[in-house]
């Protein structure tokens, strides 16, 4: 019986030794793991600047008017997709499935995650982590409007209820389907966004790379602006100048540096950026665009060089970069929105004044002359120029194009190769990219 | 669990009288003189009973009188011996194996060692003498040539992978558990020196692997290292080879020639292709582009630029990598080890030396040693200690073909790496004349040269592994053992790049972040000097097991029965650092500023400079507990059960939820021990069934969401976060249901023994990615419970001995079968793209193989413009995008076969004579298919990545009769591409048979070595790698090595060595 008691023992300690070892069952595989459930795990979510800030989709630019491809250029591009972009074909444009789509909405998934982790923190910690939530608003509304611009038609208020606009998620739930919710909807949810994060996010983040106040009045300008709501836009243009509105002296810049503009410089308010696609990156400058700069006007030399062959291409991204471009809120086009805003609602002086803020900084100083229209619809007329001139692949000018062609169809835009025009005329259903032929089958949502 | 063993106890448990003589004695082996353990000692017309401990020792306590002692022990005749009590002397005894022809084979499990015979469950035994006809420095390798059941798949790397009886999982690991002795091993298997290995196990059923619970869904092999003996002689013994490998056989990679390469370049010259490139300073061009752009300069004459392509057109950069670059590699091996015992004391020590030298000289060293001993204690406790130590150096070498590329992504074939005064020629990776002039003479060097630039790196890692093992056996007597185990291993890994301030590395670092300003001033951002680059990982695990055993035969009953638990923690931790501005002699280095960027020097793009300073651990923790039985009836009947429960530590799961018990049972009989059984020339013959369930413990099932940190961000100089896993609470493991039937025989002298087994696996919930809504914003796949599967294979194994006498010859034959089929798919998308990829997913059509080869119908080349074509409703169609679209499903494929062979398996035969042995090894697998490579144009014009196939495109109307490679076509459509890629012209068939090797053996029986008392002496010589006997495909591919375009298979190796033992 001596043996039994012995084993009776060894059992004991051992099996008291095992439970012991249970603790361990409840260790983080990885140290760098965690459930997202701190304000630190959120806010190290919204830092990863290359899913949230640097993957912007240039689809819209790639579709505009800014650049041109030869027939050699273009036979060139590796990219079948790239090749069909540039003609407005709608077949064969997302081969690969990380996408412009997939990266719009992966980011949009991290401000939702983000969100959700907020709401179910204690109303204490709510309060203090209020930024982190007004950031992911702004991620999130920023994401959405990118894609109305690139996969919506143009706001029409008569059709906006009717209109198919993007699928808005609002939560992580991968189960739940995709629906295409209506333009009217897809704006209201970026305005609502937007607003609440304009209570919420203090006036300055510790870096332009966090969404701050001026950035959340900035988008709903942008906003407000595509809508065709001028009064708005301008408002809210203003809003973000109150905070925000010191600008770059192009006098000061040196026009023969290969990559001009330092990153973020004092015009930018807030930073995104969008990797440049093949073709903006080894296209030519539309010449009409170049044609319409002045001699004395810096921009020329600052944002283009000369190729061999006697046209240009673009260097002057506030990325400093030739293959990234900024899409994020300048000061340069909170002033041309206000301007805009002003000459529409025929506040001539108030218009002319902001020109004159922007161009002196623009134009060489002992040659520059200030506008001094005061018919309304000139003036109109010099601010968009001024507008285009200025925001040169900036991700504003597909968005631009469709809401001035809504309000007067005159921008016709073609491209020629091999001996044959292909042409996009105003308010054409291709003004609304095709969805990727995945996700249509996926979801079952209709097609562009 | 606990409550089981109490159970045992009580039943078992036998008092002891006291008054009375006590008899001793040792029960050894008749065969071998080893002591054995375990033999059940009765007393005719008494109660009492003794069982052997591990030295054959046995006592048994008998009042004065006569006695008849009956032995007893499995796979022994039976003993009867009459003693005469009080007895003066220990009593020696020897028993008899039964079946004194068939060597007694055991089976190692990791948990307990266990005679064939009683097994249930379904192993292969492979020995020292099979494993010893080949040389290799990995044990593992050696597998593929000579174990049953087995298959080294392919179709996933170059390297392959263990597979056995069929792919379990496509998620989570898909090699088998490597078990060293008693614990899974962990570290790198490079590290088990192969000369010291006895045997390999390898556990292919349910009953046999479920012990192992859920990290044995892909089969388990188990390693069984050589063991000194108690009461054994000193034993040296010795072993020494080099082998010889040859150079790899480049021109086996089909690529196209340069002459077409040239032909293609300047069709895309003359297109425009280059124009945007032309403008860009940052790409370079090749050769024959940057000599078509100079002559459009003017400055160079047509004349002139035909003489240097019509020569560039003689060039194949394989033959000048085959001249230059590669040379015969090296690898010597010896090992020593030496071993003995005493009554209660054994020891083996053991040292290995590897030292190999590539084809590219990389040199690896590798220094494996060992001690093992065991100690008879005290009464009934043994102790056995080892601690075995490896250290492993390797240095890089040369840089061989596909190391670098310049121009495009792959290197051009007309690529020239010496200059005919017999300098390294130079590569450019920025435009040739913009390199030439930029920084005024105020850059270093921004040249490449391939051929000397690894004298510039010194790139080497040194490995060092400890592995202690201590084993506690305490016998506590009637048949109860109770053992604890510990190994503790720590592998450490430093590795060290050092690239020197003349490599290519560094000079390309220093000038790209250069800054040179109007007045000339060089301003280096990155210092100028080497780059050091340093990587320190460590893997530490501690494995603890309890175990109770216990072992008692009474009557025509015995019971073998152990039940434990155990713990095993593992932790990997690693940490990277780099530095610039190395100094190699003073061990300075210079500072950097990674918090801003930089513009480039040629390209003004603003970058940061590169860091690596990062550090990662991870920890996993297991919790397990096991029980298995064995009861067997009369010698003829066996009943096996086994059950596992395994826990680990997954993160966001439940505590509870990470318990998951798998079991398994098994009943054989021996039908040749009926009295009933009498054919004679068959003495041994028995069935067995097991029944059980092995399952995939998936990583990545977890409840919640979590993120995973990465660096600082360089923006805001704080922490960011990525997903790392989307909470999936839906997903189920994976469970395989096994029922396996065998039949093992043996003839009159084993002239012919093996056995036959047939098995059936029914896998449920089998785990597969999902295309997932992109829009959901959490990645495309999403891992779902995919699809149920049934499988039915055949492994048949068979041994004969065809001559027996001065000339013996003998045959090995393993013969596989493996088929599956989808019975049920899950997933709703079974559009046809999905399942055209070049990674292997499970087939969404019910009927089919789990993993099948699909391919888009072909119907031959347009005869008027040479495009693939395909149909559509059964009508001949050019539409690409439709045929590869979203409304082709899988039934509008072509169905070929499975992916995996059907059958494979091996044969071997030895002939020898008077001490001469010849042996060959065949493999062999068949019944599949596979996707060839062609060309592919976009690859082409983009990547420089060309298939021979090339030069036999369709180029005029009427080639469609002897060709179906698709027209060349500028720009060439995805669609046209993928079409032709996936389409049935590139089906081949995978049949193949390969000579493992051949090995020739010389022991001579010569006086001296008897006088110099060597009893084991023989010379070899062996060939490996010797490539393909036949195969069914007529275009000269290795289906094993016919991945990409630059698969090698190994090149041919020839060994020479010794083995001595005294």
């Amino acid at each position: 019986m001596k043996t039994e008691k012995k084993m009776i023992v060894c059992l004991m300690v051992f099996s008291l030794a095992i439970t012991g070892c249970k603790k361990y069952l409840e260790t983080k595989p990885d140290s760098r793991l965690a459930v997202p459930g701190t304000a630190e795990d959120l806010q190290a979510m919204l830092d990863t600047y290359y899913k949230m800030s640097e993957q912007e989709s240039a689809l819209g630019e790639t579709s505009a008017d800014n650049f041109y491809l030869t027939t050699e250029l273009w036979k060139g591009l590796a990219s079948e997709d790239e090749r069909n972009l540039y003609i407005w074909n709608k077949n064969v444009v997302f081969s690969n499935p990380v996408n412009d789509w997939y990266n719009l909405y992966e980011k949009v998934n991290y401000a939702n995650a983000v969100i959700e982790a907020y709401d179910k923190f204690e109303p204490s910690e709510k309060f203090r982590s209020r930024d982190i939530l007004g950031q992911a608003l702004v991620f999130r509304a920023s994401a959405f409007l990118n894609g109305m611009g690139i996969w919506a038609k143009a706001y029409d208020p008569v059709t906006a209820s009717s209109d198919l606009g993007i699928p808005i998620r609002l939560n992580t739930n991968f189960n739940e389907p995709t629906k295409r919710s209506n333009v009217q909807q897809c704006y209201d949810q970026i305005i609502d966004d937007l607003k609440r994060a304009a209570g919420l996010l203090n006036i300055k983040s510790s870096h332009v790379i966090r969404p701050s106040k001026p950035a959340a009045f900035g988008f709903l300008s942008r906003t407000y602006l595509f809508m065709g709501d001028y009064t708005m836009a301008g408002k809210y243009a203003d809003s973000c100048l109150q905070l925000r509105n010191d600008l770059l002296d192009y006098n000061e810049l040196d026009t023969l540096a290969a990559l001009p503009f330092s990153r973020f410089n004092t015009e930018v308010v807030f930073e995104l950026a969008s990797g440049s696609t093949t073709s903006i990156f080894v296209g030519n400058i539309d010449s009409t665009l170049y044609s319409g700069y002045s001699a004395y006007d810096l921009r020329r030399t600052l944002y283009f060089k000369k190729n061999t062959d006697n046209t240009y291409k673009y260097k002057g991204s506030y990325e400093s970069h030739n293959s990234m471009l900024f899409w994020g809120i300048g000061t340069d086009e909170m002033f041309l929105t206000r301007a805009e805003c002003f000459a529409r609602l025929n506040k001539i002086q108030e218009a002319l004044a902001d020109l004159h803020r922007l161009l002196s900084n623009r134009i060489v100083r002992k040659n520059y002359v200030e506008y001094s229209n005061t018919d309304q619809k000139e003036l109109l007329k010099t601010v968009l120029s001024e507008r285009r001139k200025e925001l040169v692949f900036r991700g504003l000018r597909w968005s631009d194009i469709k809401r001035l062609n809504k309000e007067k169809p005159e921008i016709i835009l073609r491209r020629k190769l091999d001996g044959r025009t292909y042409e996009l005329s105003p308010n054409d259903p291709r003004y609304a990219l095709p969805i990727p032929e995945n996700v249509i089958e996926i979801t079952g949502i209709t097609q562009n | 669990m606990r409550i089981t063993i109490y159970i045992l106890l009580i039943l078992f448990s036998v008092s002891l009288n006291a008054n009375s003589q006590t008899v001793r004695g040792r029960v050894t082996s008749k065969a071998d003189n080893l002591p054995l353990a375990g033999v059940l000692i009765t007393v005719k017309d008494n109660i009492n009973k003794s069982v052997t401990d591990s030295f054959g020792h046995f006592s048994i306590d008998l009042v004065e009188g006569d006695y008849s002692l009956v032995l007893h022990l499995l796979g022994y005749n039976d003993l009867i011996v009459n003693v005469k009590v009080p007895l003066k002397e220990t009593l020696e005894v020897q028993l008899a194996s039964r079946i004194m022809n068939l060597n007694e084979v055991t089976v190692s499990t990791g948990y307990q060692t266990l005679s064939k015979e009683r097994a249930t469950g379904s192993f292969t035994v492979i020995n020292r003498q099979q494993l010893e006809q080949q040389i290799s420095t990995n044990i593992l390798d050696r597998l593929e040539a000579v174990a049953g059941g087995l298959v080294i798949n392919k179709s996933q790397t170059d390297q392959g992978a263990i597979m056995i009886r069929g792919l379990s999982s496509i998620v989570g690991p898909k090699s088998p558990l490597v078990i060293l002795n008693n614990f899974p091993y962990e570290g790198d298997l490079g590290n088990i020196n192969p000369n010291d290995v006895e045997s390999i196990s390898i556990l292919k059923d349910a009953a046999a692997a479920s012990i192992w619970g859920t990290r044995a869904g892909n089969g388990v092999i188990v390693i069984t290292t050589k063991k000194a003996h108690y009461n054994q002689p000193l034993k040296v013994s010795l072993s020494s080879n080099v082998s010889l490998q040859g150079r790899p056989d480049l021109f086996y990679m089909p690529l196209i020639s340069s002459n077409d390469f040239i032909e293609v370049e300047k069709m895309l010259y003359g297109k425009g292709y280059y124009r945007s490139r032309i403008n860009t300073l940052g790409s370079p061009l090749s050769p024959v582009v940057e000599m078509l752009v100079r002559h459009d300069n003017n400055q160079l004459s047509a004349e002139e630029m035909e003489q240097r392509i019509g020569y560039l057109e003689t060039i194949d950069v394989r033959n000048e990598y085959d001249k230059l670059v590669y040379k015969t590699g090296i690898n010597t091996q010896h090992a020593l080890s030496m071993s003995g015992g005493s009554e209660y004391y054994n020891w083996r020590i053991m040292g290995g030396y590897d030292n190999n030298r590539t084809t590219l000289k990389e040199q690896m060293e590798r220094i494996t040693t060992g001690f093992e001993n065991s100690i008879h204690l005290f009464k009934n406790l043994t102790v056995i200690s080892s601690l075995r130590y490896t250290q492993q150096n390797t240095a890089m070498g040369k840089q061989g073909y596909g190391s670098f590329a310049s121009a495009y992504n792959e290197l051009y074939p007309y690529a020239i790496l010496q200059n005919p005064d017999g300098s390294s020629a130079p590569f450019y990776q920025y435009r040739q004349p913009y390199l030439e002039t930029a920084g005024g003479g105020k850059l270093l060097d921004w040249k490449y040269y391939p051929l000397e630039d690894y004298r510039n790196l010194d790139q080497k890692s040194r490995l060092q592994d400890i592995l202690l093992n201590l084993d506690l056996n305490y016998n506590v007597g009637n048949g109860i053992s109770i053992s604890a185990k510990y190994q503790y291993e720590n592998q450490n890994v430093e590795g060290t790049s050092l690239k020197d301030k003349n490599s290519y590395f560094a000079r390309d670092v220093v000038n790209s972040f250069t800054q040179i300003d109007k007045d000339g001033n060089v301003l280096y951002i990155v210092p100028k000097g080497g780059i050091l680059d340093k990587d320190y990982s460590r893997t530490n695990s501690n494995q603890i097991r309890g175990q109770i055993n216990f072992d008692q035969t009474f009557g025509d009953h015995e019971l073998h029965a152990l039940a434990g638990a155990e713990f095993r923690n593992n932790v990997n931790s690693r940490a990277l650092s780099k530095n610039y501005g190395f100094n190699d002699d003073l061990l300075t280095f210079g500072n950097v500023d990674f918090t801003r960027t930089y513009p480039n020097f040629i390209t003004g793009r603003n970058a940061f400079v590169p860091s690596s300073g990062t550090m990662y651990q991870t920890q996993l923790y297991y919790l397990s507990n096991f029980f298995n039985m064995a009861y067997t009836y009369k010698n003829r009947y066996t009943l096996s059960a086994s059950a596992r429960q395994d826990a680990t530590n997954l993160f966001g799961v439940n505590t509870n939820d990470k318990w998951n018990p798998l079991w398994s049972a098994g009943l054989s009989w021996q039908i040749s021990k009926e009295s009933f059984y009498n054919i004679n020339s068959l003495p041994l013959l028995k069935l067995r069934a097991t029944y059980g369930f092995s399952g995939n413990a998936d990583p990545s099932r977890s409840a919640v969401t979590t993120i995973l940190y990465g660096a600082n961000s360089p923006y805001t100089q704080t922490p960011y976060a990525t997903f790392s896993q989307f909470g999936n609470p839906e997903l189920k493991w994976e469970t395989i249901r096994t029922i396996n039937f065998a039949l093992d025989f043996g003839s009159k002298n084993s002239r012919i023994s093996g056995s036959l087994e047939y098995f059936k696996k029914k896998g449920t919930d089998l785990l597969g990615n999902s295309p997932l809504d992109p829009t959901t914003g959490s990645g495309l796949n999403l891992l779902k419970n995919a699809a149920s599967m049934k499988g039915n294979g055949v492994d048949i194994e068979i041994r004969a001995i065809n001559f027996n006498g001065r000339f013996k010859w003998l045959t090995n034959l393993n013969l596989s079968r493996y088929k599956d089929r989808v019975t049920d798919y899950y997933l709703s998308s079974i559009r046809a793209s999905n399942f055209m990829t070049s990674a292997i997913g499970i087939t969404g059509k019910v009927g089919l193989p789990v993993y099948s080869i699909l391919s888009y119908k072909w119907a031959g080349l347009d005869p008027s413009t040479g495009d693939p074509q395909g149909y559509l409703n059964g009508v001949v169609n050019k539409n690409y995008a439709t045929l590869t679209g979203a409304t082709a499903t899988i039934d509008d494929l072509t169905y070929w076969g499975s992916a995996i062979p059907t059958y494979y398996g091996n044969l071997g035969n030895t002939f020898s004579w008077q001490g001469l042995s010849l042996s060959i090894a065949l493999s062999y697998k068949l019944g599949y298919f596979f996707r060839r490579q062609s060309i592919e144009y976009n690859g082409l014009y983009t990547n420089g990545k060309g298939h021979k196939d090339f030069a036999e495109r369709w180029q005029n109307p009427g080639d469609e009769k002897w060709t179906s490679i698709p027209s060349l076509v500028y720009p060439a459509p995805t669609n046209r591409e993928n079409f032709y890629k996936y389409s049935g012209a590139l089906i081949e068939k995978g049949d193949h048979v390969r000579i493992q090797y051949i090995n020739i053996e010389y022991s001579p029986k010569l006086s001296f070595l008897a006088r110099l008392k060597i009893s084991d002496f023989n010379l070899y010589a062996n060939m490996s790698n010797v490539g393909l006997l036949w195969t069914a495909n007529k275009k000269n591919i290795d289906p094993d090595y016919s991945r990409n375009l630059t698969s090698l298979p190994p090149s041919k190796t020839i060994s020479l060595g010794l083995r001595a033992g005294f």
